[in-house]
């Protein structure tokens, strides 16, 4: 974790993401937040929000406590391309003995983060004559497996329409 | 949160028809429901073909706060409309709305040819919108709208708003499951007077997917591919759901092209079939749902030969 600002810390893989607000005007702290789960909304990826004075800030409630790899697992599970996660931790700072606490928190979402690498599974569709929509999610099923997103790479049209229309999770097709 | 106007003790979609004959009309109906919206900083949003639009747009406060969509881009296709507004209204109830108010016309060329799949729109609403605090004023313009629209705008609308403020319930308002199943006999494409071009009888969906394509006579690629799409959907699920013979006969003209599908079975169990996506893939109805979004016009009719499901790619007629 790097303490100051905002800053994304690099993974090898250059995949799971972790970053840190410090902030001292909450209003400003919100609507960053706001713009970080829209930003996974878009993605496709599964929104939680921790800390009692986070409701209000999505559609669904704060949750008291978080387990970073039971979460990834559950969200990658019910089809979500990730996980995005936003945490009111200014709690777990305000005194000395739960900023102990607070540092083994970090550690462990970034070793999370850092053991849930997304990948890509790339489907050659040069010769693709044709897909349906149930064609599209056994893809992203197939890659789901292996904890990756499917990306299909045809001339079809047809292809990013579908994907677009049924927003299917796990699954990008791009034109070749 | 609380609700302004007419609505406030109602919960979901207040769906109301406003039937005018003159601009003055439509301004002195739709202009407090607006200014009252805005007041209250409800979203408030008109989705209005251009001349319209800027008919309401000038005769508004300066400061009033109204979003303008329009109103001829938002009314392309009825299932896409109802994907646009849910996700529209998604958005302003997760923002905290406790009101959202829209004034929305479906654009002239829609009320003719194509009006059953719009009739089918305004029933559907009723439902699909019922998930959000929605007032919702559907306007008419009866100077040009033929009686049998202004008589579908009576049996999918609750109820009408007037120029002088009065809300009044339709006397012919039917349940929107009951007049969605109702298939009335629809007129056929003219090209229909001819033989179909080929006919086929229980083909393999990519036979019939394949077929598409031997009939084209030179529409844009992106439309007979998305019509090759709605006839692989619509023949799956008669070959599935339907029952034998499954009959698919083609038609092609200079600016379209019009496949049938007809099977012996009774058509789809879900009324909301094609305007609603089900998430149940197995039923059928995602692929209806997805047909729905990929024609200029999906016809549906009932015979005593069995249930009949009409695509047309390009002008539908």
């Amino acid at each position: 974790m790097l303490a100051a600002g905002e800053a994304t810390v690099v993974r090898p893989t250059g995949v799971g993401r972790h970053l840190c607000w410090a902030f001292t005007d909450r209003a400003g702290f919100l609507d960053r937040a706001r713009a970080f789960l829209a930003e996974g909304r878009a993605a496709g990826e599964q929104r939680r929000l921790v800390g009692a004075d986070l409701t209000g800030l999505d559609r669904f409630p704060a949750l008291p406590v978080f387990d970073p790899a039971a979460a990834m697992a559950a969200a990658l599970a019910a089809g979500f391309t990730g996980l995005r996660v936003v945490v009111d931790a200014t709690p777990l700072v305000r005194s000395p003995s739960s900023r102990a606490d607070f540092a083994a928190y970090e550690h462990l979402v970034d070793r999370s983060a850092a053991d849930h690498p997304f990948s890509a599974v790339v489907v050659d569709g040069a010769a693709l004559e044709f897909i349906d929509h149930r064609s599209l999610l056994r893809l992203a099923d197939h890659a789901r497996g292996r904890g990756a997103t499917a990306v299909l790479r045809t001339a079809l049209p047809a292809a990013a329409r579908l994907a677009d229309l049924r927003r299917v999770p796990g699954v990008r097709v791009e034109a070749r | 949160m609380t609700r302004t106007g007419a609505p406030a003790d109602h919960v979901g979609c207040f769906h109301e028809a406003v039937c005018y004959g003159s601009d003055e009309e439509l301004l002195a109906t739709v202009l407090p429901f607006l200014v009252g919206g805005a007041d209250a900083k409800e979203p408030t949003v008109v989705s209005l073909g251009p001349e319209k639009a800027d008919l309401v747009r000038r005769a508004l406060p300066r400061s009033a706060a109204v979003t303008f969509l329009r109103g001829d881009s938002v009314y392309a296709r009825p299932a896409a409309v109802i994907r646009t507004y849910r996700e529209l209204f998604e958005g302003y109830v997760a923002d905290g709305a406790g009101q959202i108010r829209i004034v929305g016309e479906i654009p002239r060329p829609s009320l003719g040819a194509t009006w059953n799949w719009w009739a089918r729109y305004e029933a559907a609403i009723n439902r699909a919108y019922d998930d959000y605090p929605l007032w919702s004023l559907c306007a008419y313009d009866t100077r040009v709208c033929p009686s049998w629209v202004l008589d579908d705008v009576a049996s999918t609308h609750p109820r009408t708003l007037h120029a002088d403020g009065r809300h009044e319930p339709s006397a012919t308002y039917a349940a929107p499951a009951s007049f969605l199943s109702a298939w009335p006999p629809l007129a056929d494409d003219p090209l229909q007077s001819l033989s179909p071009l080929i006919a086929l009888v229980d083909p393999t969906a990519a036979q019939a997917r394949h077929t598409v394509r031997l009939v084209d006579s030179g529409l844009p690629a992106d439309e007979v591919e998305d019509l090759v799409v709605a006839v692989s959907e619509v023949v799956t699920n008669a070959l599935r759901h339907g029952r034998p013979p499954v009959r698919v006969r083609y038609w092609s003209g200079a600016d379209r092209i019009v496949v049938a599908v007809t099977d012996g079975g009774p058509g789809p169990a879900d009324p909301y079939a094609g305007l609603i996506p089900s998430r149940d893939s197995a039923s059928g109805g995602l692929g209806l749902w997805i047909t729905h979004q990929s024609c200029n016009y999906v016809a549906f009719s009932s015979s005593v030969e069995g249930f009949t499901l009409r695509l047309t790619a390009g002008n539908p007629y």
